[in-house]
């Protein structure tokens, strides 16, 4: 109790406040842009946590990325372009019930369930990831080999369509991360002679370049498409919470479970969880033939999964440095950079910053009611903002931040390479998530490895020689064999 | 730019035998069997696996073509705009330090907006005010020291 009042005392301050609230309405506008992603947002956000106190710029990532999440249901029902992919899974149902004259109805489930999965993922969050940290404790070299070779598993078969390509992109984003001189020998390791290239490639720029300017050059390409029609107005979007909240507790319960789930595993976020807890609406429906007709069931489970996932991704990012998606990649790498470094002993040194996090998780999805309403309420100037401003802008901003990240242009020069392969990777269908997974899991899986290599002079029965590990052990060999039998089985069935 | 299964594979498969050609040179830790050849070995061998699967479905495939260029690649003014946003950053990594930061920013936008078909005096507008935004939110405010080049101190 004393460590929940210090860490009320820490959120109570008016610079993280202002830093949250701020960060809610950059999070609401990248948000509702269609195209921009929140993950882009959680990006774009990080130069500017450099400079903020560390509860600040932790509070003001998840504030950003909760609202994003949400707002991206806004351009959905009123031009029908999801404005984040979280939000493509239930965007039909959206729309056409504002073509119905139902936009409020819609609206209002999204607002109201995307801040009720929010609280409930970061509910499970708060008691998850302590009683985990202290279980954590108890982990060796070989836990962690396992863990982090579970996570990456995830990643690469969570939500890719090609697993080929899933682990090409993860085998990407550990050569990354063996780049420069933290290594096990302690020489330089693919430098190529560059001085910079010795402390490793930077993680910001390459967020910066792979999700931002990669995203700028696609407009570039597609001509800048711009928003041709007018949003419509929105009603009362409060009318029908008490009869939602009435006829949909059960969607909202599901939807909370699933999207929780889902954000626990390593690799797969909002939109996964969207997508999977959409399905599982469908199917245990009395109705499945309205879904895609203008039906708020579906839109219910899913908005509520995927705030839920986004909170509950945030467990295996804190108890064991390994992220649950792509922002909570970024959101590491932020952590690290604020001396908080996640795993089990962030809970016993420093509990009092991490608890105020977590009521600043509690603090954001509540805040998301007034200003979703508010968003609502101008969403008909915000989506007529077109592209060839905003891009222009991102651009110089994405310069910017990337100089900011190490104060040299050496940020920005690897910013605009990982924006060209980022591109090239969207074009051919290879899945970014991995690569940025690999990225971050690198380190953590080279040094478990070696450790334990060199701990037994490489006596491989040792990697499962103890309970815990051999149960993550068996774990991983059950997903693969799930993951080798969905591949022999589409195979039979042409036969 | 799309490229084939075969192009792709290619492309890993040289990545990874050069990957593992180089990490063999790597030393281990003085007197252990592992060091920094160990990691990098392990992941060479994965992308040399991957691509050899992918260059196997791809020639099982057919003969799709090496590289598919899609529809936005014909239109010569967007590819130009393109290679010209790219070539805006390459211009602020070689020019920002003499120029500064205010100018540098200004032309980089300016550009960018007329790629995007923005009326010129509203991109000029823009432009201007976005790169004093920037520097003062950036400079002023979180203390980044962007580079000034030629243009005196601000009174800010």
């Amino acid at each position: 109790m004393d460590i929940m009042l210090q860490a009320a005392g820490l959120v109570a301050n008016w610079n993280v406040l202002l830093a949250v609230v701020a960060a809610s309405m950059f999070g609401l506008f990248v948000g509702a842009v269609p195209g921009l992603t929140a993950t882009m947002a959680t990006a774009m956000l990080v130069p500017l946590t450099f400079f903020m106190e560390p509860v600040a710029a932790v509070g003001a990532m998840v504030a950003c990325s909760a609202m994003a999440i949400f707002a991206g249901d806004i351009p959905g029902a009123l031009l029908r372009m999801p404005g984040t992919p979280a939000s493509a899974a239930y965007v039909e149902d959206l729309y056409r019930l504002t073509q119905k004259g139902k936009a409020e109805l819609g609206l209002g489930a999204c607002v109201l369930f995307s801040a009720l999965g929010g609280l409930f993922g970061s509910l499970v969050l708060i008691f998850a990831a302590p009683w985990l940290a202290e279980f954590a404790m108890k982990f060796s070299s070989q836990e962690y080999f396992w863990m982090a070779l579970l996570g990456l598993t995830c990643a690469v078969f969570m939500g890719t369509s090609s697993a080929v390509k899933g682990l090409l992109s993860l085998f990407m984003g550990l050569t990354i991360a063996s780049i420069g001189l933290n290594n096990p020998a302690g020489v330089p390791r693919l430098t190529f002679g560059s001085v910079e290239m010795l402390s490793g490639i930077d993680f910001i720029p390459v967020m910066i370049g792979i999700f931002a300017v990669s995203e700028v050059l696609r407009t570039v390409l597609n001509s800048g498409d711009g928003l041709a029609q007018a949003p419509q107005a929105v009603g009362n979007i409060f009318r029908n919470w008490g009869e939602l909240l009435r006829t949909r507790w059960k969607q909202l319960i599901r939807g909370n479970i699933t999207g929780t789930g889902v954000g626990i595993l390593p690799g797969a976020g909002s939109d996964v969880a969207a997508y999977v807890s959409y399905a599982i609406s469908r199917r245990f429906s009395k109705t499945p033939e309205k879904y895609g007709t203008g039906h708020v069931e579906g839109v219910v489970e899913a908005a509520s999964a995927n705030n839920a996932s986004l909170s509950s991704a945030w467990v295996p990012a804190l108890v064991f440095g390994i992220p649950g998606d792509t922002i909570t990649a970024i959101v590491i790498g932020v952590l690290y950079v604020k001396g908080m470094n996640p795993g089990p002993t962030l809970f016993l040194f420093n509990p009092q910053t991490i608890y105020a996090v977590f009521l600043i998780f509690i603090l954001a999805n509540l805040v998301m009611i007034p200003l979703g309403w508010g968003l609502i309420k101008f969403s008909k100037n915000i989506l007529r903002i077109s592209k060839a401003i905003l891009m222009p802008l991102i651009l110089l901003f994405c310069i910017v931040g990337a100089f900011a990240s190490n104060n040299a242009v050496y940020g920005v020069t690897i910013m605009l390479a990982f924006g060209v392969v980022g591109y090239l990777m969207m074009e051919n269908d290879i899945p970014i998530a991995p690569l940025v997974l690999g990225i971050v899991i690198g380190p953590l899986l080279e040094d478990s490895l070696i450790s334990t290599l060199l701990k037994y002079q490489g006596s491989l029965i040792d990697f499962v020689n103890r309970p815990i590990a051999f149960a993550l052990f068996v774990i991983y060999c059950l997903i693969w064999v799930t993951i080798i039998r969905s591949w022999v089985r589409p195979k039979r069935q042409p036969a | 730019m799309r490229f084939s299964d075969v192009t792709l594979g290619a492309i890993f498969l040289i990545i990874g035998l050069a990957l593992g050609w180089y990490s063999l040179g790597l030393p281990a830790i003085p007197g252990q069997q592992y060091g920094a050849a160990t990691f990098p070995l392990f992941i060479s061998a994965g992308l040399i696996a991957c691509s050899l699967r992918l260059l196997y479905t791809g020639i099982r495939s057919g003969n799709a073509p090496l590289v598919y260029i899609p529809e936005e690649f014909k239109d010569a003014r967007a590819v130009l705009g393109a290679l010209v946003t790219i070539l805006l950053v390459v211009f602020y990594i070689l020019f920002s330090r003499t120029l500064g930061f205010i100018p540098t920013a200004v032309i980089i936008s300016f550009v960018m907006f007329l790629i995007f078909r923005v009326k010129p005096i509203t991109a000029a507008v823009i432009a201007v005010v976005a790169a004093f935004a920037c520097d003062f939110i950036f400079r002023t405010l979180l203390l980044v020291p962007l580079p000034f080049g030629p243009m005196p101190r601000l009174p800010w």
